[in-house]
Protein backbone atom coordinates (compact mmCIF):
# COMPACT_ATOMS: atom_id res chain seq x y z
CA UNK A 1 0.00 0.00 0.00
CA UNK A 2 1.30 3.28 -0.69
CA UNK A 3 2.30 5.84 1.75
CA UNK A 4 2.51 9.62 2.02
CA UNK A 5 4.76 10.58 4.81
CA UNK A 6 4.91 7.06 5.62
CA UNK A 7 1.13 7.76 6.83
CA UNK A 8 -1.19 5.04 5.49
CA UNK A 9 -3.65 7.31 4.36
CA UNK A 10 -5.01 5.48 1.60
CA UNK A 11 -4.81 1.68 2.68
CA UNK A 12 -8.44 1.17 3.00
CA UNK A 13 -9.26 1.12 -1.09
CA UNK A 14 -7.70 0.41 -3.99
CA UNK A 15 -5.93 2.97 -6.06
CA UNK A 16 -3.13 3.79 -8.86
CA UNK A 17 -0.56 6.37 -9.28
CA UNK A 18 0.03 7.41 -12.65
CA UNK A 19 3.53 9.42 -12.75
CA UNK A 20 2.81 12.20 -16.23
CA UNK A 21 6.32 13.20 -17.76
CA UNK A 22 9.22 15.43 -16.78
CA UNK A 23 9.22 18.46 -19.07
CA UNK A 24 11.91 20.59 -20.10
CA UNK A 25 11.36 24.05 -20.43
CA UNK A 26 12.53 25.74 -23.52
CA UNK A 27 12.69 29.65 -24.89
CA UNK A 28 13.01 29.24 -28.85
CA UNK A 29 13.79 32.36 -31.18
CA UNK A 30 13.67 32.24 -34.70
CA UNK A 31 15.08 34.89 -36.86
CA UNK A 32 13.72 36.19 -40.33
CA UNK A 33 15.90 34.96 -43.15
CA UNK A 34 17.46 32.71 -41.07
CA UNK A 35 17.42 29.06 -41.16
CA UNK A 36 17.17 27.18 -38.14
CA UNK A 37 16.47 28.33 -34.37
CA UNK A 38 17.59 29.38 -31.12
CA UNK A 39 16.51 27.02 -28.01
CA UNK A 40 17.13 28.55 -24.66
CA UNK A 41 17.24 25.48 -22.25
CA UNK A 42 15.61 27.04 -19.32
CA UNK A 43 15.94 23.80 -17.03
CA UNK A 44 13.30 20.68 -15.87
CA UNK A 45 9.87 21.73 -14.72
CA UNK A 46 7.70 19.96 -12.21
CA UNK A 47 5.30 16.97 -13.53
CA UNK A 48 2.07 15.61 -12.68
CA UNK A 49 1.47 12.95 -10.72
CA UNK A 50 -1.91 11.61 -10.16
CA UNK A 51 -3.44 9.44 -7.87
CA UNK A 52 -7.25 7.59 -7.84
CA UNK A 53 -8.89 5.26 -5.91
CA UNK A 54 -11.62 4.42 -3.79
CA UNK A 55 -11.36 5.10 0.06
CA UNK A 56 -13.61 2.73 1.89
CA UNK A 57 -15.52 3.01 5.62
CA UNK A 58 -17.76 1.10 7.54
CA UNK A 59 -19.52 4.63 8.17
CA UNK A 60 -20.01 7.66 6.81
CA UNK A 61 -18.23 9.69 9.92
CA UNK A 62 -15.24 7.51 9.30
CA UNK A 63 -14.92 7.67 5.75
CA UNK A 64 -14.86 11.46 6.32
CA UNK A 65 -12.49 11.37 8.43
CA UNK A 66 -9.82 9.60 6.44
CA UNK A 67 -10.75 12.21 3.44
CA UNK A 68 -10.31 14.69 6.20
CA UNK A 69 -7.27 13.41 7.05
CA UNK A 70 -5.68 13.61 2.92
CA UNK A 71 -6.55 16.94 3.27
CA UNK A 72 -4.40 17.98 5.79
CA UNK A 73 -1.85 17.12 3.25
CA UNK A 74 -2.32 20.30 1.36
CA UNK A 75 -0.25 22.66 2.66
CA UNK A 76 1.73 23.86 0.10
CA UNK A 77 4.85 21.67 1.41
CA UNK A 78 6.77 18.99 -0.23
CA UNK A 79 6.04 15.07 0.87
CA UNK A 80 7.08 11.72 -0.33
CA UNK A 81 5.18 9.28 -1.51
CA UNK A 82 5.76 5.61 -1.97
CA UNK A 83 3.41 3.92 -4.18
CA UNK A 84 2.40 -0.07 -3.59
CA UNK A 85 5.47 -1.04 -6.06
CA UNK A 86 8.03 0.06 -3.56
CA UNK A 87 8.64 2.91 -5.30
CA UNK A 88 9.30 6.82 -4.40
CA UNK A 89 8.49 10.27 -5.19
CA UNK A 90 9.99 12.35 -3.54
CA UNK A 91 9.13 16.56 -3.33
CA UNK A 92 5.90 16.15 -3.58
CA UNK A 93 3.11 18.80 -3.38
CA UNK A 94 -0.66 17.69 -3.11
CA UNK A 95 -2.13 20.57 -5.26
CA UNK A 96 -5.93 18.96 -5.48
CA UNK A 97 -7.97 16.21 -3.40
CA UNK A 98 -11.45 15.48 -5.15
CA UNK A 99 -14.11 12.76 -3.69
CA UNK A 100 -15.21 12.56 -7.71
CA UNK A 101 -18.56 10.38 -6.72
CA UNK A 102 -21.06 11.42 -4.01
CA UNK A 103 -20.72 9.01 -1.06
CA UNK A 104 -21.98 5.70 -1.86
CA UNK A 105 -23.39 3.30 0.60
CA UNK A 106 -23.41 -0.97 -0.57
CA UNK A 107 -21.01 -3.16 1.33
CA UNK A 108 -19.87 0.01 3.96
CA UNK A 109 -19.94 3.78 2.81
CA UNK A 110 -17.09 4.42 0.41
CA UNK A 111 -16.31 7.56 -2.55
CA UNK A 112 -13.72 7.35 -5.72
CA UNK A 113 -11.25 9.89 -5.46
CA UNK A 114 -8.65 11.77 -7.55
CA UNK A 115 -5.41 12.98 -6.13
CA UNK A 116 -3.00 15.19 -7.95
CA UNK A 117 0.51 16.19 -7.19
CA UNK A 118 3.11 18.05 -8.20
CA UNK A 119 6.74 16.83 -8.50
CA UNK A 120 9.66 19.33 -8.11
CA UNK A 121 12.39 17.68 -9.88
CA UNK B 1 -3.07 -59.94 -20.14
CA UNK B 2 -5.83 -61.08 -22.51
CA UNK B 3 -9.08 -59.01 -21.97
CA UNK B 4 -11.10 -61.85 -22.54
CA UNK B 5 -9.60 -64.23 -20.47
CA UNK B 6 -11.84 -63.25 -17.73
CA UNK B 7 -15.31 -64.24 -20.25
CA UNK B 8 -13.57 -67.34 -21.91
CA UNK B 9 -13.32 -68.68 -18.07
CA UNK B 10 -16.92 -67.63 -17.56
CA UNK B 11 -19.21 -68.82 -20.51
CA UNK B 12 -16.38 -71.29 -21.41
CA UNK B 13 -15.93 -70.09 -25.36
CA UNK B 14 -12.60 -70.18 -27.10
CA UNK B 15 -10.29 -67.41 -28.34
CA UNK B 16 -7.35 -67.32 -30.62
CA UNK B 17 -4.31 -66.12 -28.76
CA UNK B 18 -1.47 -64.62 -31.01
CA UNK B 19 1.67 -65.90 -29.55
CA UNK B 20 3.88 -62.50 -30.16
CA UNK B 21 1.44 -60.24 -28.45
CA UNK B 22 -0.11 -62.71 -25.89
CA UNK B 23 -3.05 -61.29 -26.77
CA UNK B 24 -6.08 -62.76 -26.73
CA UNK B 25 -8.41 -62.26 -30.21
CA UNK B 26 -11.79 -62.88 -30.71
CA UNK B 27 -12.03 -66.14 -32.88
CA UNK B 28 -14.29 -64.44 -35.29
CA UNK B 29 -12.48 -64.69 -39.20
CA UNK B 30 -9.62 -66.27 -37.90
CA UNK B 31 -9.40 -69.51 -39.36
CA UNK B 32 -6.44 -70.64 -40.43
CA UNK B 33 -4.53 -67.92 -37.89
CA UNK B 34 -0.97 -68.11 -36.52
CA UNK B 35 -0.87 -70.53 -33.74
CA UNK B 36 1.93 -69.82 -31.38
CA UNK B 37 4.98 -71.68 -31.16
CA UNK B 38 5.09 -75.50 -29.17
CA UNK B 39 1.56 -74.92 -27.85
CA UNK B 40 -1.22 -77.63 -28.61
CA UNK B 41 -4.07 -76.44 -30.38
CA UNK B 42 -7.21 -78.34 -31.14
CA UNK B 43 -9.94 -77.45 -33.47
CA UNK B 44 -13.47 -77.74 -33.60
CA UNK B 45 -14.95 -78.08 -37.10
CA UNK B 46 -18.35 -77.82 -38.48
CA UNK B 47 -18.59 -74.22 -36.26
CA UNK B 48 -18.92 -71.20 -38.58
CA UNK B 49 -15.94 -69.62 -36.80
CA UNK B 50 -12.54 -71.01 -36.29
CA UNK B 51 -12.25 -72.17 -32.67
CA UNK B 52 -8.90 -72.68 -31.06
CA UNK B 53 -7.90 -73.48 -27.77
CA UNK B 54 -4.45 -73.56 -26.24
CA UNK B 55 -3.00 -75.59 -23.21
CA UNK B 56 -1.45 -72.73 -21.76
CA UNK B 57 -4.83 -71.69 -21.31
CA UNK B 58 -5.16 -73.66 -18.24
CA UNK B 59 -1.98 -72.69 -16.52
CA UNK B 60 -3.00 -68.62 -17.52
CA UNK B 61 -6.30 -69.10 -15.64
CA UNK B 62 -4.75 -70.67 -12.86
CA UNK B 63 -2.45 -67.68 -12.38
CA UNK B 64 -5.17 -65.57 -12.49
CA UNK B 65 -7.27 -66.89 -9.98
CA UNK B 66 -4.31 -66.67 -7.63
CA UNK B 67 -4.05 -63.21 -8.30
CA UNK B 68 -7.53 -62.74 -7.39
CA UNK B 69 -7.34 -64.34 -4.54
CA UNK B 70 -4.82 -62.21 -2.92
CA UNK B 71 -5.97 -59.05 -4.53
CA UNK B 72 -9.56 -60.14 -2.27
CA UNK B 73 -7.44 -60.57 0.94
CA UNK B 74 -5.74 -57.48 0.40
CA UNK B 75 -8.73 -55.69 0.02
CA UNK B 76 -10.07 -57.46 2.87
CA UNK B 77 -7.33 -55.79 5.24
CA UNK B 78 -8.08 -52.66 3.32
CA UNK B 79 -11.66 -52.49 4.89
CA UNK B 80 -10.94 -53.99 8.36
CA UNK B 81 -8.84 -50.55 8.64
CA UNK B 82 -11.75 -48.37 7.18
CA UNK B 83 -14.71 -49.53 8.59
CA UNK B 84 -14.39 -49.49 12.08
CA UNK B 85 -13.25 -45.86 11.57
CA UNK B 86 -16.37 -44.75 9.38
CA UNK B 87 -18.28 -46.58 11.85
CA UNK B 88 -17.51 -44.08 14.81
CA UNK B 89 -17.37 -40.90 12.63
CA UNK B 90 -21.05 -41.56 11.36
CA UNK B 91 -23.35 -39.56 12.78
CA UNK B 92 -26.62 -39.65 11.69
CA UNK B 93 -28.17 -36.92 9.11
CA UNK B 94 -30.77 -34.81 10.83
CA UNK B 95 -34.45 -35.11 8.97
CA UNK B 96 -35.05 -31.71 6.78
CA UNK B 97 -38.05 -31.37 5.41
CA UNK B 98 -38.29 -29.06 2.16
CA UNK B 99 -41.33 -27.55 1.07
CA UNK B 100 -42.26 -27.98 -2.98
CA UNK B 101 -43.93 -24.41 -3.71
CA UNK B 102 -45.38 -26.16 -7.19
CA UNK B 103 -48.55 -24.17 -7.74
CA UNK B 104 -49.05 -20.32 -7.66
CA UNK B 105 -52.45 -20.02 -6.47
CA UNK B 106 -52.96 -16.05 -7.40
CA UNK B 107 -51.57 -13.16 -8.58
CA UNK B 108 -52.72 -9.69 -7.63
CA UNK B 109 -51.06 -6.06 -8.52
CA UNK B 110 -52.56 -4.20 -6.33
CA UNK B 111 -56.77 -4.63 -6.86
CA UNK B 112 -56.26 -6.10 -10.10
CA UNK B 113 -56.09 -9.58 -9.96
CA UNK B 114 -53.85 -11.38 -12.67
CA UNK B 115 -55.97 -14.27 -13.64
CA UNK B 116 -54.21 -17.54 -14.99
CA UNK B 117 -50.56 -17.15 -13.49
CA UNK B 118 -47.82 -19.36 -15.07
CA UNK B 119 -44.73 -18.46 -13.75
CA UNK B 120 -43.43 -15.70 -11.71
CA UNK B 121 -39.27 -14.80 -11.18
CA UNK B 122 -38.48 -12.43 -8.29
CA UNK B 123 -34.57 -10.86 -8.85
CA UNK B 124 -33.05 -8.92 -7.17
CA UNK B 125 -29.90 -7.58 -8.64
CA UNK B 126 -27.07 -5.47 -8.01
CA UNK B 127 -24.06 -4.21 -10.69
CA UNK B 128 -20.94 -5.53 -9.36
CA UNK B 129 -17.87 -2.58 -9.32
CA UNK B 130 -14.50 -4.76 -8.74
CA UNK B 131 -11.53 -2.60 -8.44
CA UNK B 132 -7.34 -3.40 -7.95
CA UNK B 133 -4.37 -1.04 -7.23
CA UNK B 134 -1.48 -1.29 -8.51
CA UNK B 135 0.94 -4.28 -7.81
CA UNK B 136 -2.47 -6.02 -7.61
CA UNK B 137 -3.41 -8.66 -10.18
CA UNK B 138 -6.93 -9.74 -8.50
CA UNK B 139 -9.17 -7.21 -7.59
CA UNK B 140 -8.86 -6.43 -3.87
CA UNK B 141 -12.32 -4.42 -3.71
CA UNK B 142 -15.69 -5.03 -4.49
CA UNK B 143 -18.71 -2.64 -4.53
CA UNK B 144 -22.11 -2.82 -5.33
CA UNK B 145 -24.27 -0.48 -7.17
CA UNK B 146 -27.80 0.28 -5.99
CA UNK B 147 -29.56 -3.08 -5.89
CA UNK B 148 -32.75 -3.24 -7.48
CA UNK B 149 -35.38 -5.82 -6.94
CA UNK B 150 -37.42 -6.80 -9.86
CA UNK B 151 -40.40 -9.14 -10.71
CA UNK B 152 -41.76 -10.77 -14.18
CA UNK B 153 -45.01 -12.27 -13.78
CA UNK B 154 -46.49 -14.16 -16.58
CA UNK B 155 -50.04 -15.05 -17.35
CA UNK B 156 -52.75 -16.17 -19.99
CA UNK B 157 -55.16 -13.65 -18.83
CA UNK B 158 -54.17 -11.20 -20.76
CA UNK B 159 -57.29 -9.03 -20.78
CA UNK B 160 -56.71 -8.12 -17.39
CA UNK B 161 -53.08 -7.37 -18.36
CA UNK B 162 -53.92 -5.02 -21.34
CA UNK B 163 -56.23 -2.96 -19.07
CA UNK B 164 -52.95 -2.25 -16.83
CA UNK B 165 -51.18 1.17 -17.87
CA UNK B 166 -47.26 1.28 -17.67
CA UNK B 167 -45.93 3.18 -14.29
CA UNK B 168 -48.82 2.03 -12.25
CA UNK B 169 -47.40 1.59 -9.02
CA UNK B 170 -49.52 -1.15 -6.17
CA UNK B 171 -48.19 -3.89 -3.93
CA UNK B 172 -47.84 -7.27 -5.86
CA UNK B 173 -48.93 -10.14 -4.60
CA UNK B 174 -48.18 -13.87 -5.31
CA UNK B 175 -50.05 -16.91 -3.26
CA UNK B 176 -48.12 -20.03 -3.63
CA UNK B 177 -49.19 -23.93 -2.24
CA UNK B 178 -46.49 -26.23 -1.41
CA UNK B 179 -46.96 -29.60 -3.05
CA UNK B 180 -47.43 -31.80 0.46
CA UNK B 181 -50.48 -29.80 0.46
CA UNK B 182 -48.83 -27.43 3.39
CA UNK B 183 -49.57 -24.14 4.25
CA UNK B 184 -47.98 -22.21 1.41
CA UNK B 185 -46.18 -19.11 0.51
CA UNK B 186 -47.47 -15.75 0.40
CA UNK B 187 -44.98 -12.93 -1.86
CA UNK B 188 -45.33 -9.22 -1.23
CA UNK B 189 -43.17 -6.72 -3.46
CA UNK B 190 -44.41 -3.25 -2.25
CA UNK B 191 -44.38 -0.40 -4.62
CA UNK B 192 -44.14 -2.50 -7.61
CA UNK B 193 -44.13 0.03 -10.59
CA UNK B 194 -45.52 -1.79 -13.61
CA UNK B 195 -42.34 -1.17 -16.22
CA UNK B 196 -43.31 -3.52 -18.96
CA UNK B 197 -45.96 -5.57 -20.63
CA UNK B 198 -45.61 -7.81 -23.17
CA UNK B 199 -48.33 -9.82 -25.00
CA UNK B 200 -47.47 -12.85 -27.10
CA UNK B 201 -49.89 -15.04 -29.08
CA UNK B 202 -48.25 -17.65 -30.65
CA UNK B 203 -49.57 -20.79 -33.04
CA UNK B 204 -52.41 -23.34 -31.64
CA UNK B 205 -51.28 -22.31 -27.93
CA UNK B 206 -52.77 -19.78 -25.67
CA UNK B 207 -51.36 -16.10 -25.99
CA UNK B 208 -49.36 -15.01 -22.78
CA UNK B 209 -49.24 -11.65 -20.80
CA UNK B 210 -45.88 -10.84 -19.50
CA UNK B 211 -45.90 -8.32 -17.02
CA UNK B 212 -42.25 -6.84 -15.38
CA UNK B 213 -42.32 -4.92 -12.36
CA UNK B 214 -39.51 -2.43 -10.82
CA UNK B 215 -39.82 -2.29 -6.72
CA UNK B 216 -39.86 1.41 -5.05
CA UNK B 217 -38.95 1.58 -1.59
CA UNK B 218 -40.71 4.39 -0.14
CA UNK B 219 -38.43 5.50 2.49
CA UNK B 220 -34.68 3.77 0.15
CA UNK B 221 -34.09 1.94 3.54
CA UNK B 222 -37.16 -0.77 3.93
CA UNK B 223 -36.37 -3.89 1.31
CA UNK B 224 -39.81 -4.15 -0.48
CA UNK B 225 -39.87 -7.95 -1.29
CA UNK B 226 -41.25 -9.63 1.96
CA UNK B 227 -42.34 -13.67 1.82
CA UNK B 228 -43.31 -15.83 4.49
CA UNK B 229 -45.29 -19.27 5.37
CA UNK B 230 -48.30 -18.96 5.35
CA UNK B 231 -49.99 -19.86 9.06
Amino acid sequence: MSRLDAQDLFSSGPHTIKPGAWQRSLERRSFPGINGELVLDLGLRARTVTQSGWLQAASAEELAEKMSAVEVYLDGRTHTLVDSHGLIYQKMILEAFEPTSPIRRSRGFWCEYTCRYLQLP
Amino acid sequence: MCRFLSRCVRQGSAHAINDKSAKCIKSRDRKGADTPAGGYVKTWAGNRRAQFQICNFKLQIEKQKKKKKKKKKKKKKKHTGKMPMLRTTATAAPEKTMERYTHIESAAFGETVLPLPMSVRLSRRAEAMAAGGDNEIFATAVQLARPTITAEVRIRGIAAAEGLALGAQATLVIAIASASGGAGRTITLDGAVLTSLDVEYEQRSPATAILKFVAQADDGATDPFTSEENQ
